[in-house]
């Protein structure tokens, strides 16, 4: 009855609690004889009834009509907790899952008809089980308890970016005024600008940890969907989470899961060998200095870089003359070519021909990079590096012509200033301390030719490498406010973003990546 | 005249949001509970002058909660809506019985029906009120 108007609102709470059910089932499937997880089940599903009947939905309370008899069944005892029931109630979630994507998109739920009919003949199967003995047994009782939510509500991640924006334009402003108030020397207002400045910072922090959320709560889905497709490939995989207690902005940890799926999927389908004993994926996030690592890794047959060449050989992706000349450490990133699609790898869940070159793409919009580590009937390794987001950061800044320019200090081992200017345009490495280091070229990603004497060396640490950047024009440190999102972007799509200084100078920031 | 008050009390989280923001544009208060001993004590504290209740909840379920609201002499007298997905015919009489004034199910009301019958029973209840300080009267 109130479709549109509560659709978010439905959505997101049943999604809610479709995830507790699939979290029970996995629990029910480990302990099939509890029935205190029958009935948080039942419980569940008649929550999800209630919700569907005030939205109206005919068709989806029906068919949780029908779920809900078949655990009633199982509570009764008239249905065994066999693994081929349990499989069907987790495909119950999978259909509620789809009808929950098909209310979102097309406002409208799924046609039923066949699902509810394959409930129907489970019920109507004349299979009786031996009453065992009943014992209920103690182990691990359910907490029943509804959580304590009175206090907390939904705001949609929309509203929140909304609000980010206008407090990053209110930033920036209070910036522009800090430098006027320090100009103009007058006690009063530098001061109202500091406590305006401050109450501002305090604004952002708040609102930066109403968006953080932790990992553990977006890999929490994950055994569930390593369950799903281990089961449909047959095999037997143990997934292994280690999340460390880290928290995230959740616009980063959205992209992130995705690219973690597809890169569970890809082991699952195609690393873990198809043996009674069960194959493990380890997932595991950690900080290190400014970027998260996220790695996953498997025990399963390993990568035949060989076969990967001669596959992107057959494929086009590179000529018979370059596969004969390819580093052996170029080899890797070859899988992640969008050309590298075979047959083979175009089942339903890794496959669609597209798996890894999706999280090539996905990677790309959180600046991050992906290694690949892998030895025959080892196992392989993913390991993700994303850059931890910028909002106020303290940099170094110059001038490349025209262009503003800055790069977090967080990246910069050591500034040296020459003894004298010195042309380095055309040298491949500076050196220094009799190091030779490899020089970082601006010319790469600035439609410039810069010709001006370099007066500064910069050594950035980029991954544990350390790199020069020549600069010509004087340096200064300053603070610089990220702005997110802006539009003028798209046409400089190699630089990481624009930040704003006290001055009310606009800088372009230096994507590290795009310079190597 | 104050808004009447009405005690929600449901678990689903879902429902309490969009009942608590559709009875609110109904000029309502809302105040809301999310299991059964939170109802009984909002029940109390509150003073509400309608409740309704989902039967199926954590901790106290609804039909608990009605027999100790009918218990007491303070909650006695408030009249009780329930809103329940149970649909089978013992269900409902016996929340009849226990001192509802109304069985609902969920998977058929609409919000219209729920303000009509909510109106309904807060008349009657200030008829009957009415009617008692009358008696005294006399």
């Amino acid at each position: 009855m109130f479709s549109e108007k509560y659709k978010d609102l439905y959505l997101s709470t049943t999604q809610a609690k479709l995830k507790e059910m699939a979290d029970v089932l996995l629990l029910l499937e480990k302990n099939p004889k509890n029935q205190e997880y029958l009935k948080t089940l039942f419980i569940s599903l008649h929550a999800m009834k209630g919700s569907a009947a005030t939205m109206g939905y005919k068709g989806t309370i029906v068919y949780l009509h029908q779920v809900e008899s078949v655990i009633q069944a199982m509570i009764n005892g008239t249905l065994p907790v066999g693994k081929d029931n349990l499989d069907l109630i987790f495909r119950a979630c999978d259909t509620l899952q789809a009808n929950l994507q098909n209310i979102n998109h097309h406002s409208q739920e799924l046609d039923f008809q066949t699902f509810i009919a394959e409930l129907e003949k489970i019920l109507k199967s004349p299979v009786k089980i031996k009453k065992t003995d009943k014992t209920v047994s103690k182990q691990e009782p359910v907490d029943l308890v509804a959580p304590h939510e009175n206090t907390e509500m939904i705001v949609a991640a929309k509203q929140l970016d909304k609000i980010q924006n206008i407090l990053d334009d209110l930033l920036v402003n209070i910036m522009g005024i800090k430098g006027a108030a320090v100009k103009s020397g007058q006690s009063q207002i530098l001061s109202s600008t500091m406590t305006a400045d401050t109450l501002a910072n305090n604004l952002r922090r708040e609102l930066e940890r109403m968006r953080i959320v932790p990992l553990e709560q977006v890999f929490s889905n994950l055994p569930y969907l390593v369950r799903s497709i281990a089961h449909d490939e047959r095999k037997n995989v143990n997934l292994v989470i280690e999340h460390n207690n880290i928290s995230l902005d959740k616009s980063i940890l959205d992209e992130l899961v995705e690219i973690i799926v597809q890169l569970i999927k890809n082991s699952v389908v195609h690393g873990i060998k198809s043996k009674p004993s069960a194959g493990q994926i380890l997932l595991s996030a950690n900080i290190e200095s400014d970027e998260l690592v996220v790695t996953v890794s498997d025990n399963g047959r390993g990568i035949d870089w060989s076969k990967v060449l001669a596959l992107a050989v057959n494929k086009r992706v590179i000529s018979v003359e370059e596969s004969r000349k390819i580093k052996l450490s170029d080899i890797p990133s070859l899988l992640f070519h969008t050309g590298m699609s075979s047959k083979k790898n175009m089942d339903i869940h890794a496959g669609r021909g597209v798996g890894l070159s999706v999280v090539k793409d996905r990677l790309k919009k959180l600046n991050g990079q992906v290694e690949v580590v892998s030895a025959l009937n080892k196992g392989t390794k993913f390991i993700l590096h994303l850059p931890l987001p910028l909002s106020i950061f303290r940099s170094i800044a110059w001038q490349v012509g025209d262009w503003p320019m800055a790069i977090p200090l967080s990246y910069v081992e050591r500034v040296i200033k020459l003894p004298e200017v010195k042309d380095v345009s055309n040298d491949k490495y500076f050196v220094y301390n009799k190091k030779k280091i490899k020089l970082l070229n601006l010319r790469s990603i600035l439609p410039l030719d810069i010709k001006a004497p370099a007066k500064y060396i910069l050594f950035l640490n980029i991954q544990k490498n350390i790199f020069a950047l020549p600069i010509s024009s004087n340096i200064k440190e300053s603070e610089l406010v990220m702005k997110k999102n802006p539009s003028i972007m798209k046409l400089l799509p190699k630089f990481r973003g624009l930040a704003i200084s006290s001055s009310g100078k606009v800088n372009l920031i230096l994507d590290i990546n795009n310079l190597l | 005249m104050p808004n009447p008050k009405i005690l929600f009390v449901d678990d689903d989280n879902f429902l309490r949001k969009v009942y608590e923001a559709e009875l609110k544009e109904k000029n309502f208060e809302v105040v809301l509970a999310s299991d059964g001993e939170e109802g009984l004590e909002k029940a109390q504290l509150e003073d509400p002058d309608l409740i309704i209740l989902d039967m199926i909840m954590p901790k106290k379920s609804g039909f608990e909660v009605l027999t100790e609201l009918q218990r007491n002499p303070k909650t006695r007298n408030i009249p009780v809506i329930i809103l329940s997905n149970l649909g089978q015919e013992d269900d409902k009489k016996k929340g009849i019985d226990l001192g509802a004034v109304d069985y609902l199910i969920k998977d058929n009301i609409t919000l219209g029906i729920l303000v009509d019958k909510i109106n309904q029973y807060l008349n009657s209840r200030t008829q009957s009120k009415q009617a008692k300080i009358n008696s005294v009267k006399i």
